[in-house]
């Protein structure tokens, strides 16, 4: 009994849940809308709810997950582009593991400049950026048609550290209707460090 | 209430209570001069949250000991609610519609407690006119309902606070005075509570309430050894 106890703890030592999911009353299936670093993005696809994984800091053996990734896509064309993704818990009953919204940004694009989309509405209508519902994780394997939609940038703000790269967090609402799955009621609200940032 | 009765939490605290009163209070009670039963009633403010007040009332049995200069307390309270509006922020990603609508929100606290308490008199051993010390220690359950008014069809709220019913240990302590007649007593009293023990689960808006109480009360007398 004492061995499983040690084993348990070794394997879960010091891993901390970094994602506080509190049920929205409201609108039962998705967490409450919140710009408090809860590390959660909830919405429901056709109908059915989906959230990110939970977010956990590193233990003796487990390693560090979060549930969003920002990438940035040095490319030829005039415009690199920008993603911030969202990480599924498991594929959930729609088959999507994955949530992205893609915009263009330019060359000498500076993380610094997104606070500009502080307390902003925009609308995604794929010339201007795309959202997209992957069947993978962005990155391994992305088949998904760009989307349409909207999202509000309650907070978005980064700011960096000489040694230690970016620090941010951003929070919000979205929908988006991406080839047939439509996606409702979106809230995000997610605390990112450097080691969520690639491409820079 | 429901909870106040089911959680195990407060099973323990109830078990703790009714041993303190087995063990210690009852047996003492035995032993008292004299019985009044004391209905009180008052006003409460809130050191926990500015906006928070409550009407108070309550019923306490005191059983007075020789000299009447200690006394116990069984005391059993009830809070009502005085609503308190605020406005919280709701947005949405229609853009057919305004970004933003306010919110309005109304907070109403209210509890029930039972306590077993002593008064001490300090001064006026000698006249009609006395002042006391009261310290009670109790279990407590705090319901804060909240309710919001906005076009929940379009609109989301940022932040939104939930209804939160909490029970736990509580303290309190307070000064008093009294007006003795022939066979009964008048007390005007004030009285500090902490909230319950515990914290909410929740990033609530608002805190577990701690009141400040204001009461009037009168003292009946039952028995006479």
């Amino acid at each position: 009994m004492y061995l499983v106890v040690i084993f348990c703890f070794v394997v879960n030592g010091c891993e901390k849940n970094r994602t506080h999911y509190y049920p929205d009353k409201e609108i039962p299936g998705v967490s409450i809308f919140s710009n408090t670093s809860n590390n959660v993005f909830s919405c429901f696809i056709n109908g059915q709810p989906w959230k990110t994984i939970a977010s956990t800091s590193a233990g003796f053996i487990s390693s560090t997950i979060y549930e969003v990734a920002i990438y940035l896509h040095r490319s030829s064309a005039l415009m690199d582009t920008l993603s911030i993704v969202w990480l599924g818990d498991g594929y959930q009953k729609n088959n999507v593991a994955s949530i992205s919204l893609t915009l263009p940004v330019a060359k000498n694009f500076n993380l610094k400049a997104l606070s500009a989309l502080q307390g902003k509405r925009l609308i995604i209508d794929s010339t201007n950026g795309f959202f997209a519902a992957n069947n993978g994780y962005y990155g391994t394997t992305n088949t998904s048609p760009r989307g349409k939609g909207n999202i509000y940038f309650n907070t978005i703000q980064f700011d960096s550290t000489a040694a230690n790269g970016y620090y941010g967090k951003i929070s919000g609402l979205m929908e988006a209707t991406i080839d047939l799955l439509t996606i409702t009621s979106g809230r995000f609200d997610d605390s990112i460090g450097p080691e969520q940032i690639t491409g820079y | 209430m429901q909870q106040f009765l089911s959680g195990s939490y407060l099973a323990v605290c109830m078990r703790s209570t009714v041993l303190l009163l087995l063990v210690f209070v009852l047996p003492k009670a035995f032993f008292a001069q004299k019985v009044f039963l004391e209905p009180f009633g008052g006003y409460q403010i809130d050191i926990n949250n500015s906006k928070t007040r409550l009407v108070n009332s309550g019923l306490q049995l005191a059983f007075v000991f020789k000299k009447q200069k200690y006394e116990i307390l069984l005391q059993v309270q009830r809070s009502w609610p005085q609503s308190a509006r605020y406005t919280d922020s709701a947005f949405t990603v229609n853009p057919n519609l305004p970004l933003y609508t306010a919110a309005p929100k109304t907070l109403s606290a209210s509890s029930f407690s039972f306590a077993v308490g002593h008064r001490i008199k300090i001064a006026g051993r000698k006249t009609n006119n006395s002042f006391f010390v009261k310290a009670f220690t109790g279990i407590t359950d705090q319901k804060t309902t909240v309710a919001y008014q906005y076009d929940k069809s379009n609109y989301i709220i940022l932040n939104p606070d939930q209804t939160i019913e909490h029970a736990g240990i509580y303290v309190s302590g307070g000064f008093e005075y009294m007006r003795k007649f022939a066979h009964s007593r008048f007390f005007a009293e004030l009285n500090f509570s902490s909230p319950p023990s515990g914290t909410i689960k929740y990033s609530a808006s608002f805190n577990l309430v701690a009141p400040v109480s204001f009461n009037v009360g009168y003292s009946i007398q039952l028995s006479k050894r």
